[in-house]
């Protein structure tokens, strides 16, 4: 067969980044905002979007000082064969952990929504399945897929949008800066776990076809400016349509907007069969670079060609994880808290210290 | 095996004798040639392979009646025999002297008659095809309201040669190889070199010499030995019977695989885009291909769901749908004894084998088939309970659905999908469903043909070129300005837009 070269075009790396971004987080960040700002939400969205920001320049600035190599290269060089492997088994844990919170989400809320009486078990494990069947081929793939499923993630947050308009009332938006300021780093924390996924950037970068930095820059801004409109836009439309006091009672507020509208002309009586299919897709999407990721990180641990067998290997491992909780509210209380540290350690950290360790190394090594 | 014809003219024929031993459409025709030296000849040929009138008139009678052959002398003249019946002494304008039996027997075998001469160890072939064939006719597959009615034959020549009027272009390619090691079909590569990109065409004719395989009898086994993934069910070729079709394919920098005695030429790279869009597409009027292809599009997604939804909304989620119609369903539904999954692969059978029977059988006797399948089995299936008569419309309109794409195989991969979903929507519902796309999306994305994602332009090659204003929609020839991206074409422009935009002003 033809030895393909493996490349992604700017266009997907838009695509990778918005459908890593936009999953599991989307459908509960509603209540998470309200709870920490009431109606001053969007505030924390934005200045997350802000603080988000500097990180992917910096990520991809280690590629731009490191050309032609990937993150395990520049990694070992940087840091040394066994701090990184720490690192990389750093990932690994954020990866198993936000993939197994993710299957398990996602079985529950199908239960809860579509199919009363199948066990959540097989629900999640289907699920952890068909990405395993994605997840085998190669970052081309993977940024193909992303690119297809893509328009749905944008067209998930217009159906809600359409749907919910006739009825919304734009007065419950206002009064805005009521909220607490102080609670501001509390609501970040909380927006900061809708924002995961960006970090895909690392693995995917080395194999971008077109690596002037102005163009990858303007594709992170566009992505980054996309999700953080839909979150904003996702937030309003909840304060329209529901109270404060429904939002924070309620975990998941945009499936209760979608039971609650009646679509005009009545084909399907409530919305929540259509957008609970999207929503599959969407998080399959977040999912779907996570768990390709963790593969490829165990097979650059022990040096294999083919990341295949480890993500049959992982498998077992999310499906147990991510059945580690006994209930729903453990879950939602105890898996965010471990994906928030993991995840301020992956995202920031590890990105920030390669990219200062590197620089200072270089420096020395010209002086 | 020898491997090189004698001098001794004797021991030639006695040899094609013996090799082609017990075949009596083998002709050997001996005569002498002049006068004065009296050269022993032979002409050796498969009897109804060839041209007999063109034989007979200008190889055997130009030879044995041409006056300088006639009194030919070799005194005085510095050249051979051999040269002299080669330059002088015949009228054929297709000849080619060969010394090896390997050769000689495959330009036999494939219709051109051989020349030996007595006393030369080379023997002439003399390109005399001319074997019964049937003449150019109207596609039977792909039929078209406006357009071009020639389709292609079973012969090769022919074909090419259909192609090739439609491009007056020097830079047309026609490159020929011989597969299988007994059929020695004849298989030509076509395409546009300054067009068509350098390593899809290289990879093409890799694919094509590494086939080593006793026999091609049609396109449909070259086809499966040069795709990239030979296990899925879509096809990662296309094939028509168009030639407009080719060389609107060519011209997008594809290139096309001529087959011998295959009517279906197939062309390379294919993808989801290229397989919706049909040949009436380029000769109807933009708004309306929109508009059909919009259509086509929507046949896809309901030869696909509409089964299962129709499976997972009765079985799991009948909440979903408003509640007169999830009433006047259960309702419907009353009398029927089976699960909803049941009545589904009940009806769908059934389907398969009234589509099975109609396609075996000949004409007339089809449409009866249709009849009483359609009407008769569907009426007595409601009236007797066995199935509802929602299920007969949804197998109804999926069976249309099935003929409204373009491409035959394409479909069928589709149709096969469907059946996967089917089950899926038995055990999941709506879920299950979700996850088969999921799992077929994949699949497509995971494709490859000849080294061009399957999925383009969905996928992102192309797009910036943009590709995306003809596959789901087609926009006006004059917005079409650059070529498809996705075949990476070495001359992206198609048409300037500056010029047109003057001359049409002047005109005005």
């Amino acid at each position: 067969m033809m030895k393909r070269e493996t490349k992604i075009s700017n266009i997907q790396i838009k695509a990778l980044i918005v459908s890593s971004i936009i999953g599991v987080g989307v459908l509960s960040l509603p209540n998470q905002l309200a709870n920490a700002m009431d109606k001053d939400g969007w505030i924390a969205i934005l200045l997350t979007a802000l603080l988000i920001f500097p990180i992917v320049l910096v990520m991809i600035q280690i590629f731009e000082d490191n050309p032609n190599k990937d993150i395990f290269q520049i990694g070992n060089e940087t840091f040394g064969k066994p701090l990184f492997t720490l690192c990389l088994v750093i990932y690994l844990a954020y990866y198993i952990a936000i993939s197994a919170y993710i299957a398990r989400t996602l079985g529950e809320l199908i239960k809860a929504f579509l199919l009363f009486q199948t066990p959540i078990r097989l629900i999640s494990f289907i699920f952890i399945l068909t990405v395993a069947y994605a997840a085998i081929s190669e970052i081309d793939v993977i940024a193909r897929l992303a690119y297809i499923l893509y328009p749905l993630t944008i067209g998930f947050a217009i159906i809600l949008i359409l749907v919910a308009l006739p009825g919304s009332d734009f007065t419950n938006i206002l009064p805005m800066f009521q909220s607490d300021l102080r609670q501001l780093p509390n609501g970040i924390r909380n927006t900061i776990f809708s924002y995961v996924g960006f970090e895909i950037l690392l693995f995917a970068l080395p194999y971008a076809e077109n690596k002037s930095r102005k163009r990858l820059v303007k594709a992170s801004i566009y992505s980054i400016g996309i999700v953080t409109v839909i979150y904003i836009a996702l937030f309003m439309l909840t304060l329209t349509q529901l109270s404060v006091a429904q939002i924070k009672a309620d975990p998941y507020p945009l499936l209760l907007i979608t039971k609650l509208v009646d679509l005009p002309g009545y084909f399907l009586q409530n919305l929540d069969g259509v957008i609970m299919t999207i929503w599959i897709m969407v998080i399959f999407s977040t999912m779907l670079p996570m768990y390709y990721s963790s593969g490829k990180i165990l097979s650059k641990i022990f040096n294999t060609k083919s990341h295949s067998i480890f993500i049959l290997i992982l498998l077992p491992i999310i499906f147990l994880v991510a059945f580690i909780p006994d209930t729903i509210v453990e879950l939602d209380t105890i898996m965010p808290l471990i994906i928030n540290i993991l995840g301020t350690l992956v995202l920031a950290i590890i990105p920030l210290a390669l990219f200062l360790v590197g620089r200072i190394k270089r420096r020395r090594g010209r002086s | 095996m020898i491997e090189k014809i004698s001098k001794n003219i004797d021991a030639n024929i006695q040899y094609i004798k013996d090799i082609l031993r017990d075949n009596d459409d083998l002709v050997i025709r001996n005569f002498e040639v002049g006068e004065v030296l009296r050269v022993k000849m032979s002409v050796v040929y498969i009897d109804g392979l060839i041209n007999k009138d063109f034989i007979s008139q200008f190889v055997i009678g130009s030879l044995m009646r041409e006056e300088d052959i006639k009194s030919f002398t070799l005194e005085g003249y510095k050249t051979t025999i051999f040269e002299a019946v080669q330059k002088h002494g015949l009228y054929s304008s297709e000849i080619k002297d060969e010394s090896k039996w390997d050769p000689l027997f495959k330009a036999m075998l494939s219709g051109d008659t051989l020349l030996f001469v007595d006393g030369c160890d080379k023997a002439i072939i003399v390109g005399s095809r001319g074997f019964p064939s049937r003449s150019i006719g109207e596609p039977q597959t792909e039929t078209v309201i406006r357009g071009p009615r020639d389709g292609f034959t079973e012969v090769i020549k022919f074909n090419t040669t259909l192609i090739r009027r439609r491009i007056r272009d020097t830079s047309l390619r026609v490159k020929m190889y011989s597969v299988g090691r007994r059929s020695q079909t004849d298989v030509a590569v076509m395409y546009i070199e300054d067009i068509a990109n350098k390593e899809l065409v290289e990879e093409v004719k890799r694919r094509i010499e590494a086939i080593d395989i006793d026999a091609i009898v049609d396109s449909t086994i070259l086809e499966n030995l040069i795709e990239d993934n030979y296990l899925s069910p879509f096809p990662q070729v296309e094939n028509t019977e168009r030639p407009d079709s080719v060389a609107a394919a060519l011209y997008e920098g594809r290139v096309a695989i001529v087959v011998d005695n295959s009517p279906f030429v197939l062309i390379v790279p294919a993808t989801v885009g290229t397989l919706m869009q049909s040949a009436e597409d380029h000769y109807t009027r933009w708004i309306e291909v929109s508009v059909t292809r919009i259509i086509r599009h929507l046949g896809l997604l309901l030869l696909l769901l509409s089964g299962p939804l129709y499976v997972a909304l009765t079985a799991y989620h009948p909440g979903l749908l408003p509640t007169k119609l999830s009433y006047f369903l259960a309702a419907s539904r009353n009398n029927v004894p089976f699960p909803a999954i049941v009545e589904a692969a009940l009806m769908e059978i059934t389907m398969e084998l009234l589509r099975e029977g109609g396609t075996r059988i000949s004409g007339p006797i089809s449409t009866t088939i249709g009849i009483v399948g359609g009407l008769i089995i569907g009426q007595a299936a409601v009236e007797a309970g066995i199935v509802s008569p929602l299920m007969i419309i949804v197998v109804a309109i999926t069976t249309v659905a099935t003929f409204v794409i373009p491409s035959y195989e394409y479909s069928a991969a589709f149709r096969m999908v469907k059946f996967v979903l089917f089950l899926f929507s038995g055990f999941f519902g709506l879920y299950g469903i979700t996850i088969g796309v999921i799992l077929v999306l994949s699949h497509l994305a995971k494709l490859n043909s000849f080294g061009i994602p399957y999925t383009s332009p969905y996928s992102g090659l192309g797009v910036i070129e943009g590709d995306l204003k003809d596959v789901l929609v087609k926009v006006p020839v004059q917005k079409l300005w650059l070529r498809p991206g996705f075949t990476k074409p070495r001359d992206k422009q198609r048409m300037r837009l500056d010029k047109y935009d003057e001359k049409r002003n002047e005109d005005i």
